[in-house]
């Protein structure tokens, strides 16, 4: 039997080697498939291993309260997907944090409410430049480095903002005189009390972009802004042991504090980035199966080349089956050659698919990701395509009649 | 004798179509075959020549109807069984040699014994061999379309004999050959019928007669005139296989082969043993 299938492999060999152009395209159509199904692939392992890494980065110790709405879960992606602010609807309130901080074993805790808003120097002015407004328990949670100057001080209507890198560059074209300036947001004047380090991470599980953002106080945001919506609140747990107690104190605190209303979910851990990657995980399986029709154009191309094969052929499978070859001999062999096709174009396309990640990677923050299941269903996947498209023009080449054949010119 | 018979067909029919459309190809056939027999089939085109070769080749079924090859019932074999046994112990040769175009002449000739099992090696060297009976080693890396056709046949009969076929069934083959290349493809098929080959060829030419040992002329899918030429008695018997899978001591084996044989006409006894040494070489399980 491995005779056989050594000699079946080295007749489709021969038989992709005399028709090279031919099967280097069919290769082709695979390998675009594979490598577009590499490429997501790729991207979706390293957008999700560079948000595992955020959490594990600020640590075992953080619980996440976020507003949940009663939606599903679909209709709560689209309307991310859709919105121009990622973050939905708040009910959190200041309120709430304040709640929060009279848990037990609660060592700090952070608002986050984004809004964007028109900042000012004495130089530049600049349109939506996302505003952060938090307390000073922030930069205890987040790991957050100041390049120069003081973070947030903990008395409330403060005057002092942070800036973030880029927008401090952008602002007043340095960094290193900035802090002492003064910036105006809505004819409100505020005094730059810190420049934040470059962090250049745009990915992370709070979604703000911190060199180009503005951190003030969450009152002070209130005040200018009238309205502000809390879409998120930091917890630091004094240590990690309890994490599942903690967060239950605190859903009691604040279904407490606001009255029964329980539009709200407590998360530490993993489910912290569970918002982030079911979107991930949902936007690259939509992409998936994008690139998997391609793959099945590709494999329709491996079914059309072996018809074509075949009817060519004919003669051959008669002779063939004249000096002895049974059926099964005769389908192996053809199927041998649909199958070696979708492979070659399955190794072409893993190398053409990393070629590309690794080209990405240069223009963005996402590096290739490789790893064996990657590997593994590329494999597995071609090896499908090969069955399922090369056993039809097999089976038409194995129930060929050899008396016919024989008679059958090219 | 009896055990001397290779072929029996009893009855054997071939229909086609149905109805309005029916008819036959072979109508209630029957012919025995001895082992050694050189039978030329000829007739008329469409008396059912070629059905008649296609049927005991088991390439067709037959309608209705027994053949007997070997002692075995073959005619409601699987299509798998069939194969196995063209592989085995039929040898084909055809009107216009039917080589695949793209293989070497020694990859041609080595066809039969890809689907035996036999060993890369062992199927080159047993291609090679039998090319060489023919003078035709030094062409063995030549494609089909590089030969001449009475080349090109002489490696289609090489195909045949190179899986040692207990029968050689031949569709005109020299239809496709001038009287030169006619008369040397005519000279092998003779040098393979005196070493003890069964060989049944359907023919045109009735000058070709003198080679075969049974002439058997057909009409309407039926035996019209069978006429044999050469005493059973006479007929050039091979050397059994079982002897010739024994590896060692070759006396016995010509004792043994010359046993069988009621008479040698007109052969020299030192042909088989060259024969014996050929068909062992390279065979490996």
């Amino acid at each position: 039997m491995a005779l056989l299938v050594r000699t079946h492999y080295r007749l489709a060999r021969a038989a992709i080697k005399d028709n090279r152009t031919r099967s280097f395209l069919t290769c082709l159509g695979i390998a675009i498939g594979v490598a577009s199904i590499i490429l997501i692939l790729s991207l979706m392992g390293s957008i999700s291993n560079l948000v595992k890494e955020q959490t594990k980065e600020i640590g075992a110790d953080l619980i996440v309260v976020r507003p949940s709405s009663t939606k599903d879960n679909l209709t709560n992606i689209v309307e991310e997907l859709t919105s121009a602010n990622s973050f939905q609807a708040s009910n959190l309130s200041i309120n709430d944090v304040k709640a929060i901080k009279g848990v037990n074993h609660v060592s700090a805790v952070a608002p986050i409410a984004i809004s964007t808003n028109t900042v000012a120097s004495e130089k530049n002015t600049f349109d939506s430049v996302p505003i952060l407004g938090t307390n000073s328990d922030y930069v205890k949670i987040e790991p957050l480095a100041l390049r120069y100057g003081s973070f947030l001080t903990n008395t409330e209507d403060s005057k002092s903002v942070v800036l973030g890198h880029t927008l401090s560059l952008a602002l007043f074209n340095t960094i290193n005189t900035t802090v002492g300036k003064s910036i105006t947001i809505m004819g409100e004047k505020f005094m730059v009390a810190g420049v934040l380090d470059e962090i250049d991470k745009s990915i992370n599980f709070d979604n703000i972009d911190y060199d180009n953002a503005l951190i003030m106080d969450v009152s002070s945001l209130n005040k200018i802004t009238g309205s502000t919506q809390i879409q998120q609140i930091n917890v630091k747990a004094e240590n990690t042991d309890s994490l599942a107690t903690i967060s239950e104190d605190i859903k009691q605190a604040l279904e407490n504090q606001k009255q029964g209303d329980k539009n709200f979910t407590v998360a530490y851990g993993d489910d912290i980035t569970h918002p982030a990657s079911n979107l991930f995980t949902i936007v690259s399986g939509m992409l998936a199966i994008v690139a998997g029709i391609s793959l099945v154009v590709g494999g329709i191309g491996v079914m059309n080349i072996m018809l074509v094969s075949v009817a060519e052929r004919t003669h051959e499978i008669g002779i063939r089956k004249a000096v002895g070859a049974s059926s099964r001999n005769i389908l192996i062999q053809f199927l041998f050659e649909a199958l070696i096709l979708s492979i070659l174009g399955g190794i072409f396309g893993l190398v053409l698919g990393y070629i590309l990640a690794f080209l990405l990677s240069v223009v963005t923050p996402f590096a290739p990701y490789i790893s064996w299941h990657i590997i593994a269903i590329t494999f597995l996947t071609t090896l499908i395509v090969g069955i399922i498209f090369g056993i039809y023009p097999a089976l038409k080449a194995a129930t060929k009649n050899p008396i016919d054949s024989l008679k059958h010119y090219r | 004798m009896s055990e001397n018979i290779l072929i029996e067909l009893k009855g054997l029919t071939k229909r086609y179509g149905y109805g309005d459309t029916e008819s036959y190809a072979l109508k209630d056939f029957d012919l025995t075959i001895k082992r050694g027999e050189f039978i030329m089939i000829m007739g008329p085109s469409g008396c059912g020549k070629t059905t008649l070769l296609n049927i005991i080749g088991l390439l067709d079924r037959a309608s209705h109807g027994e053949y007997i090859l070997n002692g075995e019932n073959v005619a409601n074999i699987s299509a798998r069984r069939q194969a196995k046994l063209r592989a085995k112990k039929i040898g084909f040769v055809f009107q216009n040699f039917n080589l695949i175009e793209d293989l070497t002449v020694i990859d041609n000739v080595a066809l039969p014994l890809v689907y035996t099992g036999y060993s890369k090696t062992a199927q080159l060297k047993n291609a090679s061999n039998a090319l060489k009976r023919f003078h035709l080693n030094e062409r063995e890396y030549y494609l089909p379309y590089q030969l001449s056709g009475g080349q090109q046949q002489r490696v289609a009969i090489a195909r045949a004999i190179v899986g040692d076929p207990e029968i050689i069934l031949a569709d005109e083959p020299t239809g496709n050959l001038d009287s030169r290349a006619s008369h040397i493809v005519m000279e092998e098929l003779k040098a393979i019928h005196e070493e003890g080959n069964t060989i049944i060829m359907v023919t045109h030419n009735p000058a070709l007669t003198s080679y075969a040992t049974r002439v058997i002329n057909m009409l309407d899918g039926q035996i019209d005139t069978d006429v044999k030429t050469v005493a059973d008695a006479n007929l050039p018997q091979p050397i059994s296989v079982k002897i010739k899978k024994r590896k060692k001591a070759e006396e016995p084996e010509i004792i043994t082969s010359t046993e069988k044989k009621p008479e040698t006409p007109e052969k020299n006894p030192e042909e088989k043993p060259k024969k014996h040494k050929k068909s062992k070489k390279g065979r490996k399980k």
